[in-house]
Parts: C-alpha cells; sequence; structure tokens
C-alpha cells in the first residue's frame, strides 16, 4: 500500500531549501517532468501541471518572458511573479525590459536549461509560503537541479532537432479585394474610386507570408554524474540553437552545470551548485506598443505595394531595399514595411549568468543541527541596437544605435538551528530558527549614438555617429530576515505547527514586519477517525491560517525623488530639476492574509485526489494611485488597496497496469475569485498600446483585470433616427459608424457611459496530462487551458478598422455593414476605432491547447546489451500542437506586457507564438 | 560556562542587530533626492527653470489650452472624429473631458514648480539680486496660472505648498473667489516688486506682470482697476503696436515691441497648435475651422482677414499661426505665442475707460483707434499699403462703444483665448454660441468650465453646477 505522506508542504519546503535528504516528500506538490518534451524554459515545466498555477507563453520568441500567477494576483502595481529558490538560492525571475533592445522582454530564468532540473515544486499553502515572509505571497517555486545518480558512474547524451512554425495571423484581403475595398472607402467619402478593375490585382503581396520562415531547432545535451567515495556528482552540458519564425531573429544558449554533494563525515555535508550561461537573443521589432513592429506592419502594409505597375518597388525578394526607395514603399500609415524592417533594424541581447551556491549542513548531535547557505548570482547583460536611417528616409538624423550594459548581483546567506527530539516513540517535537539576508546590486550603462553616415559598423562602433549621449544607473537593495517554526507530530497522525517570521527589507525603510502562520494537519486512519475501507485507503486534513508578503517594488520608492529634463527656451537649452516621483515614507510590504484548508485522499489504492480551499485577502496593497495635480506629479505608491482572492483546486492523478500497457493520468482545475475590495476610489489603468491607455479598471466589488471601455449594440443604420441617436461627443449619427450604449442616457457617449466588457483573468485553469506505454514505445500528453477570460486584441484597431489605411482582415471585410448588407457587424465609418477601447476589439480568449504531444520508442535490453549501452530512447514531440479557441487573434496566449500585472491581457503585434516538432534521440552509457 | 555562552550569545546579537540598521538603510545611488538639492545658484536655476519646462507642446499654453477656450466659445468649429474636441465644439463635454483635465494638470503641474522655487530659494546663498529675479519669476508665473484655473474652474483648491512626499500632500478644499484673487493679486505685486522693467523674450518683466493685474481684474468686470493696471502699461510707454499685424504672428517676431510675454518655441520646441488648425495643403489636418459668424465680421480690406484666416474649398481655416517655415513638417510651428500682447492692453482700456465713466473718454477713443488704424496698415510683396477701411471710432454712446470694442476684440484677439473669457465677462456666451453654432447644446453651466473626474474623485469635491 502506498503511503500518503504526513509531512505537511512546509516541511518540504524547509528540508528542500536545506538539502536535507531525509526528508519524505510530498510528491503531489512536484510537478511530474516529461523528460521527452521539447522544454525550453522552466517555466514550461509547470504550465498545465499544477493545480493553480497560471502560466502564459506570452511570446514565440525564445527567452522571453513567461507570465506565471499562483492563486490569482494578490498585489495590484508590485510584481506578481513568485519567489524562486533555484538549490536553495531565492531569485526573482525580473524581466529584463525593452528599453535598449527590440522585441519582448527577456527574462533571466530562460537562461537556465529545463532538461537539467530534477525537479519543480509550487508552493501555494500559507504554512510553506509564510515561512518566506515578505516574498511568499505570490506563492515559492522550488528547482532543483539534478544531483548525480547512485550509481558509480553514468553518461547521458540527448540530441533533438526539429522546426518551428509561426501560428497562422489572421487572413487578409487580397491585392484584387484591396483595391476592391479602397475604391469603396473612397466612394463613401465622397471621392472618386482610384482602380479601374481591382480584380486585376489579383493576390497581390501576401506580406506574413514573406515575413515567416520555418526557424531551425537544435538541443543537445550531455550530463554525467555518478557517486564516488563521499561525493555524488553530477555535470551537465547543453547546447540551444532555437532560430525564429522572423528573418534575424533567434536564441542560442550554452548551459553548464555542475552539482557535487559530500559527506566529508557523518556530522558534515557539502551541497555546491555552479551554473554558467550564456544566452544569446536576436530580436526584430515586435511587441512595440506604438504599433511599429513587424508583425504589424505585415498585417496592415498593403498587398498592391510590391506590383511595379502601382508604386516604387523599393524592397526586392531577399528583402534588401533597393536605391531610389521611396517613403511610400518603407512607411505606410506609421507602419514600417515588416521586410525592410527586419533586415535593416535588429538588435542582439547577450547574457551571461553565473551562478554559484554552497550549503553545509553540521549535525551537532543526534538532535540539533546547524544548516547555512552561501550563494551568489551574478547576471550581466549587454544589449546592442541598431535602427538604419534607410528606414527612415524622411529624417535627415540618419541610424540610430544603442548599446547597454549591465550587471546585477545577488548574493545571499540563511543560516538555520534545528532541533528534534523524540518525545516518546510517536510524539516528536521539530524547533527551528534562524536568519536571512540578501543583497543586490546593479549598474547600468547606456550608450546611444545618432546619425550614422556609414552604417557598416552598425551598434559595433557607437562612435561612428555623428552624436551620443550617455546614460547610467546604480540600484542595490537589503533584505533581512529573522525566523522560527515550531512542529508538533502526536500520535503519528495529528501535527501542529507555529511560524513566524520577521522581514525587514531597505525598500521599505528597514522596518521589519512579522509574518506568522499556524497550521495543522490530521491523518484521518491515523487518530482512528475513519476506518480503513475498501474504497478510501488514506485520508488527510490539513488546514493554515496566517500571513504572507510582498515587497517586489523598485528601489527608492520610499524617496522623493528628483529628475533631470531638458527644455529649450528659445534656442538655449535650460536644464531643469523637478520631482519626478513622490516619495512615501510610510510604505509597508503588503501583507496577505491566507486561510487555506484541504484534503487528500487515496481511492481504491490508485486514484490520487486533492481538493484545497483558499482564500487570500492583501488589505494594504500597494496602489500607483493618481493623487490631486496640485501634488505637482500624477501619481503616488501608497499602500491604499484591497485585493482578494478565493478558489478552489482539485488534482487528480491515477496510474495503473493493463497487461502490457502502463498509464498515468493527471488532471487539474483550479477555480480562482478575484474582487476588488475597498478602495479610496476607482481608477484606470494600463499602459498606453497605439496611444489607448488606461483599458482596465480597479473598482471596489469588481474582479481584479477588469476591461473598461464603450460597449457597442449595432451598427447606426440609414433608417434609424440620426439626429438623436448618441454618438461619441455628440453631433449627428452616421450610418454605418458603431452604435454605443448611453449608460446615462445623458445623450451622448463619452467617458461616463463605459462599462466593463469583461475581464483579462480567467475563472478557470486547467491541464491534463499523461502517458501510455506499452513494449517500450511510450506516448505522453500535455492538455491545458483557461476559460473565463477576455483579451484586448489591439490588432483589431487595424485588422478591423476599415479607415482605409491599410490592409485589413478577410473577416472585417465580409462582415462589413453596407447598405445592402445592413445585418453587417463591422463599421464601415470609423469614428473613433483605433482611438478607444470598445466592444469591437474586446474578445472572449478562452482556449484548450494540445500543447505537448510525445511518443518515445526505448529499445529493450537486450539490443542495448549488444549495442553496449545502458539506454537508447527515440523519440519526437510536437508543442502547440492543437488549438481549441474562438479566439480571433493568431495565439490567446499572447499578451504585449508579459508579466507585468497592471497591464495583462493586451494583444498587439507580438512575436507569433509557434508551433515545434522535433525528433530526438537519448543515449545512456 | 553556561553563563559564558549566553553572554557570548547576547554580545552576537548585538552586534547582530546594530550591523542591521545600517545594512537596511537605503543608499540612493543614483536618485537626486530633496535632502541632496537646492543648496547653490545653479540649483536655483534649475528649479526655475523647471518652471519653463511646463511649456512644452502639451503642456501650459499647449496646443489643448487654446483649443479649449477656442472650441468652447462662438470661434472654432471641429469637424475631425477625437470625442473629446468633437464635444468641446459642440459644447457636450462633461468632467471626464481629456482636454480639459490636460488643462487642469499643466496648470498645476506649472504652480508645484513655482512652490518650490518660492519655498526653497530664499534659504539659498546666492547672488541677492538674480535671487530677486527668480523669485520674481516664480510669482509672476505662479500669479499667471492661478489667474488661469480661476478664470476656467473659478473655485479651484489653493495650494502653495512644496511637496516632495505623499504624506506632505494637503487635503486641499477649493478656495473661494475671494481668496484666490487676493493670492493671484499677491503673487502679481510680488513678481512686479521683484522683476526688472525689461526682460529677454519668453521671460516675465514686471509690466508683464502688470498687464496679467490688468487682464485679471477686467475678467471680473473690476473696471476701475483694470483701467489703472492698463493705463499703467500704456504710460509706461514700453510698448507700441507694429506697423503690420501680420508679423506679430511670424517667426522673427520674438522681440518685437507689441509683445508683453510670449510663450516662446523654437526648432527643439515646437508648438503644434497649426497641427489641427491649418487645412492639409498648409502641412495640417484641416479637423477646426471658424464660425461664419467671426468670419463675416471682418471687412474684406481689413488686414487681419488676410493675416488671420485661410479659405480653402469653402471652408475658413485660422491661420494666424501658419508657421510658413515650418510648413513640411505637419503643422509645427516654431512661433511664439503672444499670450499677452499691447492691442489687448488698448483695448482692456478703452472698455474699461467706457465702463468706469459711462460712455467713451477720449483716451478710450485713441485705444481704440489705435488698432483700428493698424488694422488698414499692411506690407505685401514689401510694398506699403494703407487700406480704405475701418474708420476713426467717434461721436458713440456707451452702448454703442461697447459693442464696437466688444467686436474690435472679437477681430483682434482671434484664436488668442480670449473669446470665451469675454463672453463669460459679458455672460453673453449663451445668445453668441447660439448664433454661432446653432447645433451646439450650450447651456448656463458652460460658464464655468467642469473640474476634471480624476480631480473629484481623489478629493470628494463639489462639482460645479451642472456637470
Amino acid at each position: 500500500m502506498r503511503r500518503l505522506p504526513i509531512y505537511i508542504v512546509f516541511l518540504v519546503a524547509c528540508q528542500s531549501v536545506f538539502g536535507q535528504t531525509d526528508s519524505t516528500s510530498l510528491e503531489d506538490s512536484k510537478v511530474s517532468i516529461h523528460r521527452e518534451f521539447s522544454y525550453t524554459h522552466i517555466d514550461e515545466l509547470l504550465q498545465g501541471k499544477f493545480a493553480g498555477t497560471w502560466v502564459t507563453q506570452t511570446s514565440g520568441i525564445g527567452g522571453s518572458d513567461f507570465s506565471l500567477r499562483i492563486r490569482g494576483t494578490s498585489t495590484m502595481s508590485a510584481g506578481a511573479e513568485p519567489l524562486y529558490v533555484i538549490n536553495g538560492l531565492p531569485f526573482y525571475n525580473e524581466s529584463r525590459n525593452a528599453s535598449s533592445h527590440f522585441g519582448p522582454g527577456l527574462d533571466f530564468l530562460s537562461m537556465i536549461d529545463p532538461k537539467n532540473v530534477e525537479s519543480v515544486e509550487v508552493l501555494s499553502n500559507i504554512q510553506a509560503t509564510a515561512l518566506y515572509g515578505s516574498r511568499g505571497a505570490n506563492g515559492v517555486i522550488l528547482i532543483e537541479t539534478k544531483s548525480g545518480d547512485d550509481a558509480s558512474f553514468n553518461v547521458e547524451g540527448e540530441a533533438v532537432t526539429g522546426v518551428m512554425e509561426a501560428f497562422d495571423q489572421p487572413s487578409l484581403l487580397s491585392g484584387a479585394q484591396y483595391a476592391q475595398y479602397l475604391n469603396e472607402h473612397a466612394v463613401l467619402n465622397g471621392l472618386t474610386a482610384p482602380y479601374t478593375s481591382p480584380g486585376s490585382f489579383g493576390n497581390g503581396r501576401d506580406w506574413n507570408k514573406r515575413l515567416y520562415k520555418s526557424g531551425g531547432f537544435q538541443n543537445y545535451r550531455m550530463n554525467f554524474g555518478g557517486t564516488s567515495d563521499k561525493t555524488t556528482y553530477n555535470v551537465f552540458g547543453s547546447y540551444l540553437d532555437q532560430e525564429g519564425v522572423i528573418t534575424n531573429s533567434g536564441l542560442e544558449r550554452f548551459n553548464l552545470q555542475a552539482r557535487l554533494v559530500s559527506k566529508s563525515s557523518e556530522r558534515l555535508s557539502f551541497n555546491s551548485t555552479l551554473l554558467l550561461s550564456r544566452q544569446e537573443t536576436n530580436a526584430v521589432i515586435t511587441d512595440n506598443p506604438f504599433g511599429f513592429g513587424v508583425v504589424t506592419g505585415a498585417n496592415r502594409f498593403s498587398p498592391l505595394l510590391g506590383n511595379s505597375n502601382i508604386l516604387n518597388y523599393a524592397v526586392n525578394d531577399a528583402g534588401e531595399v533597393q536605391d531610389g526607395s521611396s517613403g511610400s514603399a518603407l512607411l505606410q500609415s506609421e507602419t514600417l514595411n515588416p521586410i525592410a524592417s527586419s533586415n535593416l533594424a535588429s538588435s542582439v541581447t547577450k547574457l551571461s549568468r553565473l551562478l554559484a551556491s554552497t550549503q553545509v549542513n553540521y549535525k551537532v548531535s543526534e538532535s540539533l543541527n546547524v544548516n547555512s547557505v552561501v550563494g551568489a548570482d551574478a547576471i550581466f547583460a549587454e544589449d546592442f541596437s541598431f535602427f538604419s536611417g534607410v528606414l527612415q528616409p524622411e529624417s535627415a538624423s540618419g541610424g540610430i544605435a544603442i548599446n547597454a550594459k549591465e550587471q546585477q548581483i545577488t548574493w545571499y546567506n540563511r543560516n538555520e538551528v534545528s532541533y528534534s527530539k523524540d518525545i516518546s516513540t510517536s510524539n516528536q517535537l521539530v524547533a527551528k530558527g534562524g536568519i536571512e539576508l540578501q543583497g543586490f546590486f546593479s549598474e547600468v550603462l547606456v550608450g546611444n549614438a545618432f546619425g550614422f553616415d556609414n552604417e557598416a559598423l552598425g551598434f559595433n562602433s557607437l562612435s561612428t555617429g555623428s552624436s551620443n549621449t550617455t546614460g547610467s544607473n546604480l540600484q542595490e537593495w537589503q533584505l533581512f530576515a529573522a525566523f522560527g517554526s515550531v512542529q508538533y507530530f502526536l500520535d503519528n497522525a495529528y501535527e501542529f505547527s507555529l511560524s513566524v517570521r520577521s522581514d525587514g527589507s531597505s525598500r521599505f525603510g528597514g522596518n521589519h514586519q512579522l509574518f506568522p502562520a499556524v497550521g495543522a494537519s490530521v491523518d484521518l486512519f491515523g487518530a482512528g477517525l475513519l476506518n480503513s475501507s475498501n474504497l478510501i485507503s488514506e485520508a488527510k486534513v490539513y488546514t493554515g491560517f496566517g500571513k504572507s508578503g510582498n515587497q517586489q517594488i523598485a528601489p527608492y520608492l520610499t524617496h522623493g525623488r528628483l529628475d533631470q529634463q531638458l527644455y529649450y527656451l528659445g534656442g538655449n537649452q535650460l536644464k531643469t530639476f523637478s520631482p519626478s516621483l513622490l516619495g512615501n515614507n510610510d510604505l509597508e510590504m503588503e501583507e496577505t492574509t491566507q486561510f487555506d484548508i484541504g484534503t487528500q485522499l487515496l481511492i481504491s489504492d490508485w486514484l490520487n485526489v486533492k481538493i484545497e480551499y483558499y482564500n487570500k485577502a492583501t488589505n494594504n496593497a500597494l496602489v500607483n494611485l493618481s493623487v490631486p495635480a496640485y501634488a505637482g506629479v500624477p501619481f503616488a505608491i501608497a499602500n491604499v488597496g484591497e485585493i482578494k482572492n478565493s478558489g478552489i483546486e482539485l488534482s487528480l492523478s491515477g496510474s495503473g497496469e493493463a497487461g502490457a500497457v502502463t498509464w498515468n493520468v493527471g488532471i487539474n482545475a483550479a477555480m480562482n475569485n478575484s474582487e476588488i475590495g475597498s478602495i479610496p476610489f476607482q481608477f484606470t489603468h494600463g499602459e498606453a498600446v497605439k496611444g489607448i491607455s488606461d483599458w482596465l479598471i480597479i473598482k471596489e466589488g469588481e474582479e481584479f483585470g477588469s476591461i473598461y471601455g464603450y460597449e457597442i449594440t449595432g451598427i447606426v443604420q440609414t433608417s434609424d433616427d440620426l439626429t438623436n441617436t448618441p454618438t461619441l461627443g455628440g453631433g449627428d449619427a452616421i450610418p454605418g459608424a458603431y452604435k454605443y450604449i448611453d449608460k446615462n442616457t445623458d445623450g451622448v457617449i463619452d467617458d461616463a457611459d463605459k462599462v466593463i466588457l469583461g475581464a483579462v483573468t480567467p475563472d478557470i485553469v486547467y491541464g491534463l496530462s499523461g502517458s501510455v506505454s506499452a513494449f517500450g514505445v511510450e506516448l505522453q500528453f500535455l492538455f491545458q487551458g483557461v476559460t473565463g477570460n477576455e483579451m484586448v486584441n489591439f490588432n483589431r484597431t487595424i485588422t478591423h478598422n476599415l479607415d482605409g489605411s491599410g490592409n485589413i482582415s478577410a473577416d472585417a471585410f465580409s462582415q462589413r455593414w453596407t447598405t445592402s448588407n445592413t445585418s453587417g457587424s463591422v463599421a464601415t465609418v470609423p469614428t473613433a476605432e483605433g482611438k478607444i477601447v470598445d466592444g469591437s476589439i474586446v474578445e472572449d480568449a478562452s482556449y484548450m491547447r494540445l500543447k505537448y504531444l510525445s511518443i518515445a520508442y526505448e529499445l529493450p535490453q537486450s539490443l542495448l546489451d549488444k549495442m553496449k549501452v545502458s539506454s537508447l530512447k527515440i523519440f519526437g514531440s510536437g508543442r502547440n500542437v492543437l488549438t481549441i479557441t474562438d479566439y480571433s487573434g493568431a495565439d490567446p496566449e499572447a499578451s504585449l506586457f508579459k508579466s507585468n500585472a497592471s497591464s495583462m491581457g493586451a494583444d498587439f503585434g507580438g512575436y507569433p507564438g509557434a508551433k515545434l516538432w522535433t525528433i530526438g534521440l537519448k543515449i545512456g552509457l | 560556562m553556561r553563563n559564558v555562552r549566553i553572554k557570548l550569545i547576547s554580545f552576537a546579537s548585538i552586534i547582530l542587530l546594530n550591523a542591521c540598521s545600517s545594512f537596511l538603510e537605503e543608499e540612493t545611488l543614483s536618485i537626486i533626492t530633496e535632502e541632496d538639492f537646492f543648496t547653490t545658484a545653479d540649483e536655483a536655476e534649475n528649479a526655475l527653470n523647471a518652471v519653463y519646462s511646463n511649456f512644452t507642446s502639451d503642456g501650459v499654453y499647449g496646443a489643448d489650452y487654446w483649443h479649449l477656450v477656442s472650441l468652447a466659445s462662438d470661434e472654432g468649429v471641429y469637424q475631425g472624429t477625437d470625442p473629446n474636441l468633437r464635444s468641446l465644439s459642440n459644447f457636450n463635454y462633461g468632467s471626464g473631458n481629456d482636454i480639459i483635465q490636460k488643462v487642469w494638470n499643466s496648470f498645476y503641474s506649472g504652480i508645484s514648480a513655482c512652490n518650490i522655487v518660492i519655498a526653497k530659494v530664499p534659504q539659498i546663498e546666492m547672488g541677492v539680486g538674480r535671487q530677486s529675479v527668480i523669485m520674481g519669476e516664480a510669482y509672476f508665473f505662479r500669479g499667471l496660472f492661478y489667474s488661469e484655473l480661476y478664470r476656467l474652474f473659478r473655485s479651484v483648491p489653493l495650494v502653495l505648498d512644496d511637496i516632495f512626499d505623499y504624506n506632505e500632500i494637503p487635503n486641499a478644499t477649493q478656495a473661494s473667489t475671494t481668496e484666490l484673487i487676493d493670492q493671484i493679486t499677491n503673487d502679481l505685486n510680488a513678481a512686479i516688486q521683484n522683476l526688472p522693467s525689461a526682460s529677454d523674450p519668453g521671460m516675465p518683466n514686471g509690466l508683464a506682470a502688470r498687464s496679467i493685474l490688468a487682464r485679471i481684474n477686467y475678467f471680473n468686470a473690476d473696471y476701475a482697476q483694470a483701467s489703472a493696471d492698463a493705463g499703467a502699461v500704456i504710460d509706461s510707454a514700453q510698448h507700441s503696436l507694429i506697423f503690420d499685424i501680420n508679423n506679430v504672428f511670424r517667426n522673427g517676431n520674438e522681440s518685437n515691441s507689441e509683445t508683453i510675454f510670449a510663450v516662446t518655441r523654437s526648432n527643439n520646441n515646437a508648438g503644434n497648435i497649426n497641427v489641427d488648425l491649418l487645412p492639409a495643403s498648409l502641412g495640417g489636418t484641416g479637423s477646426f475651422s471658424l464660425s461664419s459668424t467671426i468670419v463675416d465680421l471682418y471687412d474684406s480690406a481689413d488686414r487681419r482677414a488676410d493675416a488671420f484666416i485661410h479659405l480653402e474649398e469653402g471652408v475658413n481655416y485660422s491661420s494666424k499661426y501658419w508657421d510658413e517655415t515650418n510648413e513640411s513638417t505637419g503643422g509645427q510651428t516654431t512661433v511664439d505665442f503672444p499670450l499677452i500682447r499691447y492691442a489687448d492692453i488698448l483695448l482692456m482700456y478703452a472698455d474699461a475707460q467706457n465702463e468706469i465713466n459711462n460712455g467713451p473718454t477720449t483716451e478710450a477713443y485713441n485705444a481704440v483707434n489705435m488698432v483700428r488704424a493698424r488694422a488698414r496698415q499692411a506690407i505685401v510683396a514689401d510694398t506699403v499699403q494703407m487700406r480704405a477701411v475701418l474708420p476713426d471710432l467717434t461721436g458713440l454712446d456707451y452702448a454703442m462703444f461697447k459693442e464696437a470694442v466688444d467686436q474690435e476684440r472679437r477681430k483682434e484677439l482671434l484664436w488668442e483665448g480670449n473669446r470665451w473669457m469675454d463672453l463669460v465677462r459679458s455672460d453673453n456666451l449663451l445668445p453668441a454660441v447660439n448664433i454661432a453654432k446653432p447645433f451646439a447644446n450650450v447651456q448656463s453651466r458652460n460658464l464655468i468650465f467642469p473640474i476634471p473626474d480624476d480631480e473629484i474623485s481623489a478629493n470628494g469635491w463639489q462639482q460645479n453646477d451642472g456637470y
């Protein structure tokens, strides 16, 4: 009979950190890893695997930022991503934003090859997260890399190769349709139709077809490890080459990881990690909130361009801009020619990382143990970007180059004393106490150069430019915490725990805040509360209550700051200094009070069931609130918000055998309900996309991430009362324009008529994974999905905006309103489309995806013996194999602002997601 | 032995705690805080420059301000699709209008920069002469900015503190009109005391402060005071009307004798007012036009008609700020905007004289006729023209003179931000707008602009009536 683990999650958390080997693992807080899936990022290991963990791969380019939420979003303005603890070293996966490189933001977690990860664990219960104090409220992810086998020596190698294909963009008008559309548009605006025979344009130029290509994929790894004498070791090396689906984009990564566990005596042991990583990302302009990028360009550019009898054909098939290029072929409605742009504007980001840590464990006596962790993490980042002057023919400024260098050093120390005492054979006391210190330092140096007369050297030589500017920035922060906990195990059936942690952070003026938690669990059979039955063989109930926190804000926010600006009075440059941000000496770390209760059952000896309920409330949430205009700056940060999350999580897992077939399956689903509690006043947020900002609203009683805009009721018809139909800003209605709900019935559509159009956070997040194997063949799969979330699809401000400024979607055209198609749903007369958020760009983004699928064949032992290898496996796999969604954009997982909690759920011109097909070979010696 | 151990532990914890308090102290490595600043003469200049840095194309006296006061009057009509501008033109605007919000924010942003100068600069050890000028300029701008907020929104909060921390933000209530007028008057008088009588273009002097005083008193229909202030500016004899009005608004006008105070624009800080005012043929979007009532007012030979109005395909555009040298850059302009100029002073003086004497005086006739005479003069293709229009006014009674000055102000000060103020002062907004824009939904609430939504919700203030 399998035994359910007795220890609560909390204990596991500590033990992972301390590296004790004698722990009982709680298997279902660990995530099973499918080794044949083509994982390239650690966050992918979690997607669809753990109840209540919402993972989004926001972009298809390697190395780009993932978004990860555990049990909803517990903050409004601070970071919402969980804390990662890699081999005992805590780390926030802060994104490297795109200020000095093109493309999406890049994250540092992508630098660690997931292929060397031994285990991943998600901590979301308060008993576990409270131990992380001011960093526990967003959940904690524990990652352990491989630490070597007990076998004397083994070597394993793997080679994977494959191909990536971008998701399909919405289909656009052909040349003939586009000419017809422009003719109609002209007539509608009282002009003469420009094209006499639109049909002659045929298909025209398909810019999407030209922009996207297949991207090659190669991933090789090798590791060897084993045990000799008192030391267990593992060395891992890997290389990943992931070509992009757009020319001049892609990722290359080298990893070298080593782990050494040595027991120098019965009492003293060391566990050391060394990780070296080098990653280069090549990016082109995508994910640009102004709509300047290649993805937007390919959707917008005229299919007639490139047809020599219409306009100067400025870009040849190789994407080179030829001499005499005209501005019109380069730029259309502020969008760059996508082919020219991907060839003439690109950037390279080089990241290097050195992570090293050692844990020392000293057993003073049977009951007293001392454990210490010392570690450092150094990240060096360099960005090189160049934007050719050819792309801005109307500007005299020439090319622009950026070269940025950054280094980030984190050091960490944690010391803990633990004491355990067996009171009797069935009662045990464990007490722990210790301190934790962490410090961070970063330096940034940025150089910009403008006006390159000769572009041969580009970003390699800033001095070739005719003018230069430089900038720099230094930041540091420190964290100090003291903690203690007591656990009592009673009659091998009950467990009680009490923990308290005090955290002080330099970002919050150094004041300490307390994070206490209590927990209890009972083994219902052990306690004699249930008698064993055939159906249920094990049952446990556990609960916890306590507080965890969040301190993930930028340093120095407690201080008011003055910033320099330049102003020109006449021709004279003036230097100015004025407040750019108000300080707030009273800032506190966010405190999230959490209650959870759950049960685990083992049914019929094979089905593992886990049900948990949680309720989280952050009542001093940091809010970037707008302050009265007379304060001089528009915003200040203060602890004035309240945000609540509650939900139910269900996990089922089981495995079995039927003849030669073995199988296992895991299902998880979580329902989260978020609600804004009391807040001094409602406010809107959301970073500007194409000039449209504040598309989300924070309002008491509403869901976090509520979308705020105008609701469309239909299209103005010719038969309508045009004088009395309310319009945006007033005035007569025009047939063919959208009709909006006049909420306050004042006859005018204005701000007061905005309503909540949906929410960007899902109601339910779920996953289904499993495997079936027989005769050495194994099939593995992972389905994953979300429901109940909407997306603001800003792409539709272009593809569904019939303003005549560029190409549009074929669907929009066929569904357009005309005097002969009065039931058409797409406005033919754009009034404010592209300037406002309304129902026409808000869409249901629920989806279900066959995220991974793999099939593997392991050669039988008899063959292996002949080949003198210990294992050999060949496998093929797919990523993003199949997607079921009503979402009209290319990818329902897309998110322009990535992990940014205050601008979730925007899709606009991002580097497209991709399908990946691979085949591989794994060999063990 | 046990005691020794306890001592050691407590000793260690004392070290730890001491180390800890400094360990968590935040060293502001690359940011400048209030404590690091306001000690040198250069820093005093930087603080003053921060006041000027509000004069950007979308800040204080950027396009938004001109759009607001010109569209929400009988001057301008908007035909574009921007809902904010449409609602101004149609008088459907409410407290959520972005343009109103931006104008409110930018004036308060300027005021906060003035408050910092006024609080910090006196503590700085520096040359007394320059210190006094810096203070005078800050007083001038604070008085000017509050006078604008007063005219547009009336009872606005009066905040004079320098604010660097969230906890220093006062819980200000809306000040009474008396408090505001007192503060504006005090600030402008302090400016008069501290400032020299002449200054470089774009910087205020004592006469500029006096002119703004005249303007606010005129707006309040305090004609005696307005007449005294305007009279003092006239008596100083430092300003005069230049020969051809067309040159007041053209590049190179930066230091003409007519301009009393102007917002400077240059290649590095171009204005964008023309983007909407001018038709596509002149580099704009053509979404604004002039109402026909204002256009019809001009005699066709009036120099101001050809200088201010551009007729194209039956639509009249305001080309007052047309910058011929920058036509290709999409309506950007490097022409300075005269915020107050001598013609305005003359016309206010004439009107005020008529009011206090219940009929025009000789000085009143002189003032208005100087403006009319100048409108007869033109230089076209290097040739001086004296046009036979706009004869000198003479023999008018109170009402006729009042009407004549009003018309002269409309023609002379077109799109200079005065019309809405004049209509509010004379309580003529509703009839005038109803004639010029019969489609507009003008109501008595429009005599004051609504306080922006964000401010109301952040502070719980009383919204102006009708919104």
